[in-house]
């Protein structure tokens, strides 16, 4: 009762304090002017300035003058700019001001997210890397880590698909696994949630920060999860006594960088046709017959003559124009000294380049922050995203230009009864969409129990769902001509939920001993459930997958399944800073997880670094060099869970068994785990458990150096890492008579070596002018140390050079080989196959050169026969290429004057190599090809049914140096206007040229190294308007 | 206040962490939620079954049973695979898929097996159940045994489930004698738990007389192998009378001592896709058209028929039946040398191979006169109402005739042994036997009506190598040595990973 009282006499005293200070503030108001400028005295526009202790406030005019109206004489403004150390200043009874604003010393200020916890740039000992996100803004995207690239080194972005709504591929420092995933781990606001490459649920105008954990110091706090690096992305929160309406509106238009590899002139497609088969042999299928499947292949000469007078633009067809997409944001944030909050919308609608392929977004984010007390505060954040994919892409540009669209009677013309690519009727009749909703949301609050202790619980949930929707018809497609058309729905939910609960103590003693120690533990369970439905057999196919029971109830089939996995883990982390210039953090993680072997239940990473601030010293001082001078060590490991759930466990399959007139559920041991042989026609039995299975272990030393000069107008930042992987994953091989094809085991290893230079200079700070730049440079040296135990892996030989390996990746029916593979000594996926030697030009040249039959004969290959045996066998094959990088670089330029900024990035990929793998059925290839007339060395004969090897004919220079993006800014005035703070209208285009050798359309290809062709890269202009009230 | 709080905050946060990482399997049978119910025993003696439905081993039956002998010729772009058999290239033998593959569903069955029955011997299911369950199992098992080591000789024993690591390599039997006597204890035992059950409900599934007609064939293997003087048969302990007399003893149960298995009278009824129950198939697979996967259904009429137009076409029987068909890709052919050994009044070649093909109206649309195709083709794998390339066709594993002629040879040239190679002379529309021939003569007569009989039903290869005949009769043979013609070797990933070996 008496507690009550005193609270109400509380309440009672603020509410009357406010009044009468307000009441004061009326009485005794003085304006306050002046006139804002930079150390060269010139004046700056946009400074904030604040009364302190109140909310009123201003910016400066485009002449750095101000006026504002304080409290009283005795009032204290807060002066703050971007790239400006913050002032206070007392008015002391002055009417007229003039405050000049001293430039920051960049960056060394800076607070850096890490794994649980902050930390001053300056006091950093691990390699973290910041991304600075708002240089990113202007260019649209589904997902965040599409605008990394080559923004930070050592991190390694591939976009190499262009569908609306495509992921990219990550790697940090280079792979570190064979069958598990390299992506680094993705945090955003202290929850890990899995995999980088698709953070589609978080807008990225809704990002405040990004830092690349790189070695593993930083990484190795996540343990197991760590190895392939974090990236921690943190969300935009609401200051201090502010409230922002942001609105910002993108549109994107694409068009294609190159032009289409097609054919234009149907009578060349034609001959050339004539010719292939002719050379082989083969009946000529243009002659004005049809064929036995049925297609009616007109002569040349009608050809010629009109007589069929189709030439089709498929083209035109099946390409937008000019796709159009738009991005659309919406923010609010507001906060006082108790409450923060920040609600953003956000809706993204991405044309594809192909008629009727789209992907849509619309995403909500909540985030609230409160401060109950002094010592207890709560947060949430609330992701609410879903998205929508109407697939049609990968339709036919390529289609025979001689079919046209509709026959006489305006049905689509179809060549035959299997020909199952129109892509109008494709686009008509074929229903593939789906449908994702997700949502990710944390709940934390912050305790803290004195000065110098604080408690942090966070409890986080992410959803993701996605319904596919796929019919396919009777006509116009494969599956649904051979099951009388072919239904299906998928359902795929995953779920995880997460605890993180840490305490953090920070102190310091005798003004020399700063130590903060961090500890605590985690909980994760990880689930991701499927299910699939499929009908077929239709009698009536109106209503699409809408009713599958309309199927036939005998062919139905259903498919579920589930994953789950538990995690608990411990954590510490201790910081001793000794002097402000010796630096220690030592870090440990303890994880226990359901899907290692029982055997192996828990897994401990630890790691240290130690750095020195040699810029303190005074012998270093004293140089009048170093703004900065800064070395760091560290050494650690860190771990990757590649491991599936449930291969610890024993296995049965089920299968069917016709008995007694009805298929019979039969099951037993051993399931089918995987297939392999010719068209995946063989069946890999596994199910036997390893119950010594564990996490895969990297460790790596890392070298660092941070250095500022010129008034830490120029800074660097280079990095040396080793890192080696071990107890690699792998499927061993088991004996044929212990009915198991493979199972799980450890072995092999990996180590990946490389440097990272990171130059950033402000060259130009005078006036209004600004002028800066960013180099980085990264080079990273991947080798396979080892594949694991050379008996059970399945590894093969090569004889000439004793070189064990093992084929990887995609097995191409043309070449009857992979093209990558993991060989023992050589970096990750390297090319292997035949040298060529020009074409044969007669067929004793051919015969010499230990070819036979027909691949003997003028116009083929020449193929070298490396072990010198007198012919060409498969014992013939080497290295070819390799599709890792020698090195990447990238520029970043950004330069303003006044209220215009303009920014240029270009991105380059040095070094690596690409396969071209059908480059001999481009219309622009054919045509080149080697005849009596044209006894080239360059190209081969055509040759219908040729059989191919894979040679350094298909392999070509994937460098190249791209124009990724160039933005020009204007910030229109807007002091006039009372509601609008700040207004910014740009015009941004990536992919302005792209410089390379590459004959494809563009050598940006998946890390393997090959090119699928597809269609041309989009060279896209968005114009963007920005508006903050 | 303050530490309240905290306490509580501290209370929901661990409760909330408090976790297993025991791993629980979901959504898959494991060894501790199985074989539980009779059910489960039943569903896991199905799975035995199904190990010899995929094509990994139906591919196999053909390929190693017909392709390497002269009766067979193969498509010339075939794979590798089926060209080593073919072509009996010694050299990378070892390596073969085809073989690689047959031996390892040998063991897939065997081990599908060996779980099956060392569960349920411990059960309390009642005797007579675990009687049926246990006996077919054990059948099964030494159908597997016996097939491996008609091909490969000597192999590894597994008789207990491969559990972990340490149960994946087992060593070779010491001799052959010791695997046989492996087989027979077992099939002697199958016999004694099992009865003769046949009706349509168990098409694709053995009993009492499959036990007796392996027996026979077992004993006959190891008499004639070891009076031929086959390789490891010859090093055998046992008598070769005696393995006759044995040999006799359960072919003549089968003969003699059941109603339910008898010669079908009518030829074409045997290969009648329809008829799986017919009174012929002792032992047949069990593929329907009407499955999801291949192995499920069988494509195996496609290996056989030709390709003419890449559309289906009809066949044309003597008696003027015109049946639909699907068109094949022509990859194991009938050489026509041994189509030119089939005597003109024998039915099986003149109604189970053919060299024209017909449309609906029975007008010839492809023959090899038009060269449409160059082999003749058996019509022994067909189903009318094929769907697409999915057929029921169904390898024929044991049929009557086989255990006839079977008796036939272990009795050699007695009233019995006449009656029942020209029971069989005689369907096929042939004259009896030429009487009063000698015991070795007798013999090699019912091999070469083997030979007649059972072409492309994967049993001739193995009628060559126990009459160590490989080298003499098959030209691509010619200049093997007894090593390679006897026996295939183990395949080369099993002698590289069974550490036992």
């Amino acid at each position: 009762m008496k507690k009550r009282r005193e609270k109400l006499r509380m309440a009672f005293l603020v509410i009357f304090t406010v009044f009468m200070g307000s009441l004061f503030a009326q009485m005794n108001g003085l304006t306050v002017r002046g006139v804002i400028t930079d150390t060269y005295g010139e004046a700056l526009p946009g400074v904030n300035i604040m009364e302190k202790g109140t909310t009123s406030g201003t910016i400066t005019d485009g002449e750095g003058a101000f006026s504002l109206e304080v409290t009283n004489s005795d009032a204290i403004l807060v002066v703050s700019f971007i790239g400006f150390d913050t002032q206070e200043v007392a008015v002391a009874g002055r009417s007229n001001i003039a405050v000049i604003m001293q430039e920051s010393q960049l960056g060394l200020e800076e607070v850096l997210v890490i794994g649980y916890g902050t930390v001053r740039k300056s006091d950093l000992t691990g390699s973290v890397a910041t991304v600075k996100v708002d240089e990113l803004q202007d260019t649209p995207a589904n997902s965040i880590e599409r605008l990394l690239q080559g923004r930070s080194a050592g991190l390694q972005v591939v976009n190499d698909s262009q569908d609306p709504g495509a992921g990219s591929t990550i790697r940090i420092r280079g792979g570190s696994s064979l069958e598990g995933s390299n992506a680094p781990l993705v945090v955003v606001d202290g929850f890990p949630l899995g995999d980088a490459g698709d953070l589609k649920q978080i807008n990225p105008a809704d990002i405040a920060s990004i830092e690349v954990l790189k070695d593993a110091s930083a990484a190795a706090i996540y343990g197991s999860r760590g190895a392939n690096g974090v990236i921690m992305v943190s969300t935009i929160r609401a200051a201090e006594g502010t409230t922002r309406v942001n609105i910002s509106q993108q549109t994107t238009l694409s068009r294609f960088d190159s032009k289409l590899k097609r054919w234009d002139d149907p009578l060349l497609m034609a001959m050339l046709s004539n010719e292939e088969q002719r050379n082989a042999g083969l009946q000529m299928p243009y002659r004005g017959v049809t064929d036995t499947q049925g297609t009616y292949y007109p002569s040349l000469y009608e050809i010629q003559s009109g007589a069929w007078p189709y030439n089709t633009r498929w083209d035109k067809e099946v390409f937008r124009d000019t796709p159009v997409s738009s991005n659309t944001s919406v923010s609010i944030g507001s906060a006082n000294e108790t409450t923060s909050f920040n609600l953003s919308l956000n809706y993204l609608n991405e044309q594809g380049v192909y008629i009727e392929d789209d992907y849509q977004k619309g995403t909500v984010n909540l985030a609230v922050d409160h401060k109950l007390s002094d010592f207890f505060s709560v947060s949430t954040s609330n992701i609410f995203s879903r998205n929508e994919r109407d697939r049609n892409g990968g339709l036919a540009y390529w289609r025979n230009p001689l079919w046209p669209v509709y026959d006489e009677t305006g049905n689509y013309f179809t060549a035959n009864e299997r020909d199952f690519g129109h892509p109008i009727a494709r686009t008509n009749h074929v229903l593939d969409k789906t449908n994702g909703l997700d949502y990710i949301g944390s709940y934390g609050f912050t305790f803290n129990l004195n000065e110098t202790l604080t408690l942090k619980s966070q409890m986080n949930y992410k959803h993701g769902s996605t319904v596919t929707d796929r019919f396919n018809p009777r006509d116009y497609t494969e599956e649904g001509f051979f099951r009388n058309g072919a239904a299906h729905i998928e359902n795929w939910q995953d779920e995880k939920l997460s605890s993180e609960t840490f305490a953090t103590w920070e102190n310091q003693f005798a003004g020399i001993h700063d130590i903060s120690v961090m500890g605590g533990f985690s909980y994760e369970n990880h689930t991701i459930k499927q299910s699939q439905l499929r009908a077929y057999d239709f009698v009536n196919e109106a209503l699409g997958n809408e009713n599958m029971s309309a199927g036939n109830p005998e062919s139905n089939v259903v498919g579920n399944n589930l994953t789950k996995r538990k995690m608990l883990s411990y954590y510490g982390r201790a910081n001793y800073k000794l002097l402000d210039r010796y630096l220690f953090t030592g870090t440990v993680r303890a994880d226990g997880s359901s899907v290692f072997g029982e055997n192996n239940k828990w897994a401990y990473f630890p790691s240290f670094a130690v750095s020195w601030n040699a810029h303190h010293e005074e012998f270093i001082k004293n140089l009048m060099v170093f703004d900065e001078l800064k070395f760091r060590a560290s050494f650690g490991t860190s771990g990757n869970q590649a491991i599936s759930p449930y291969q610890t466990l024993a296995r049965y399959g089920v299968e069917n068994y016709f008995n007694d007139g009805a298929w019979r559920t039969a099951i037993g041991p051993g399931y089918v785990g995987g297939y392999y042989g010719a068209d995946s026609r063989y069946r890999e039995w596994r199910g036997i458990p390893n119950r010594g299975l564990k996490w895969e272990t990297t460790t790596q030393f890392n070298y660092g150096i941070d250095m500022a000069f010129l008034n830490r107008r120029l800074r660097i930042t280079a990095d040396y890492y080793d890192k080696e992987t071990n107890d690699l994953l792998y499927l061993r091989y088991l004996a044929p008579s212990s009915s198991y094809d493979r199972m799980w085991v450890n072995g092999g290893e990996i180590s990946n070596k490389g440097v990272e230079i990171t130059i950033e200079g402000d060259i130009i700070r005078r006036g209004n002018w600004r002028f800066g730049s960013t180099l980085i440079y990264a080079q990273n040296r991947n080798e396979v140390i080892s594949l694991g135990d050379v008996e059970t892996t399945g590894i093969q030989v090569d004889n000439n050079t004793g070189m064990m390996y093992r084929p990887s990746g995609y097995e191409f029916t043309q070449f009857r080989q992979t093209a990558n593979i993991l060989a023992v000594g050589q970096p990750f996926n390297v090319f292997y196959g035949y040298r060529t030697d020009g074409i044969v030009q007669s067929l004793e040249e051919g015969l010499a050169a230990g070819m036979q039959g027909y691949l003997a004969e003028p116009g083929e290959f020449k193929y070298v026969d490396i072990n010198n045996d007198g012919e060409i066998t498969t014992d013939d094959r080497t290295i070819i290429g390799d599709p890792n990088p020698d090195f990447t670089a990238s520029m970043a330029l950004n330069l303003s004057y006044k209220r215009i900024d303009f920014s240029m990035f270009l991105n380059g990929v040095f070094g690596n190599d690409v396969v071209y793998q059908n480059r001999l059925d481009q219309a622009d290839v054919r045509p080149l090809r080697w005849t009596q007339d044209n006894p080239t060395n360059d190209y081969p004969r055509l040759y219908s049914g040729r059989q191919l090897r894979f040679s350094d004919w298909f392999v070509e220079d994937g460098s190249f140096v791209r124009i990724q993006n160039v933005s020009l800014g204007y910030n229109v005035n807007v002091d006039n206007l009372e509601f609008i703070s700040n207004l910014r209208v740009y015009l941004n285009a990536t992919n302005l040229y792209t410089f390379t050798k590459f004959s494809g359309y563009d050598p940006e290809v998946g890390l393997d190294g090959i090119y699928w062709g597809g269609y041309p890269r989009f060279t896209q202009y968005t114009f963007g308007l920005n508006m903050t009230f | 206040m303050r530490n309240k709080i905290l306490i509580s905050l501290l209370a929901v946060t661990f409760t909330i962490t408090s976790c297993d990482l025991t791993e629980e399997p979901y959504g898959f049978y494991s060894d501790d939620n199985f074989y539980t119910t009779q059910e489960d025993a039943n569903s896991a003696l199905l799975y035995t079954y199904n190990a010899f439905t995929f094509i990994e081993y139906t591919r196999g039956l053909n390929s190693i049973g017909d392709l390497p002998t002269e009766t067979t010729d193969l498509k010339p772009d075939e794979g590798q695979d089926a060209q080593e058999l073919y072509d009996w290239r010694a050299a990378t033998i070892s390596t073969n898929l085809t073989l690689e593959n047959f031996f390892k569903y040998g063991y897939v069955a065997i081990n599908r097996a060996n779980v099956l029955i060392e569960q349920v011997e411990c059960s309390a299911f009642p005797e007579a159940f675990k009687n049926q369950i246990i006996g077919e199992a054990l059948v099964l098992r030494s159908w597997s045994y016996f097939h491996l080591i008609r091909v490969f000789g000597l192999v590894p024993v597994h008789n207990a489930p491969v559990r972990q690591l340490e149960d994946t390599s087992a060593p070779l039997a010491p001799s052959l004698d010791a695997l046989y006597d492996l087989v027979i204890a077992d099939l002697i035992r199958a016999e004694e738990m099992l009865e003769v059950n046949k009706s349509v409900a168990r098409v694709g599934r053995v009993d009492k007389v499959a036990a007796q007609s392996i027996l026979a064939k077992i004993y006959l293997t190891i008499a004639s192998s070891k009076q031929n003087g086959v390789k490891l048969y010859r090093d055998m302990t046992k008598d070769v009378d005696a393995m006759y007399e044995s040999a006799a003893f359960w072919a003549g149960k089968v003969m003699n001592d059941q109603t339910d298995y008898f010669l079908d009278p009518n030829l074409t009824n045997v290969y009648d896709v329809n008829q799986p129950h017919g009174p012929e198939h002792i032992f047949i697979l069990s593929h329907d058209r009407s499955g999801a996967n291949e192995g499920n259904y069988s494509k195996t009429p496609l290996m056989f028929m030709p390709w003419v137009n890449g559309v289906p076409f009809f066949l044309k029987y003597e008696d003027g039946r015109l049946v639909r068909t699907t068109h094949g890709w022509e990859v194991y052919r009938v050489s026509p040398s041994f189509f030119a050994t089939f005597h003109e009044d024998d039915q099986r070649g003149i109604d189970l191979i053919h060299d024209e093909v017909y449309d609906a109206d029975g007008n010839v649309v492809g023959s090899i006169a038009q060269g449409s195709f160059t082999h003749p083709f058996t019509v022994k794998y067909q189903d009318p109402e094929f769907e697409g390339d999915r057929t029921s066709a169904r390898p024929f594993l044991i049929r009557f005739a086989d255990i006839a002629l079977t008796y036939a040879e272990a009795v050699g040239p007695t009233t019995e042994g006449y009656a029942w190679v020209n029971a069989v002379r005689a369907r096929a529309g042939l004259q009896p036997l030429e009487a009063g021939l000698s015991v070795a003569d007798f013999r090699q007569a019912v091999i070469q009506e083997r030979a007649w009989e059972l072409c492309y039903e994967g049993h001739y290869l193995f009628d060559l190598r126990r009459t160590g005949t490989v080298t003499t009769k098959v030209p691509q043979a010619t200049g093997l040595d007894e090593d390679e013609a006897s026996f295939y070797p183990l395949p080369q990933r099993e002698q590289m990973l069974n550490d036992a070996l």
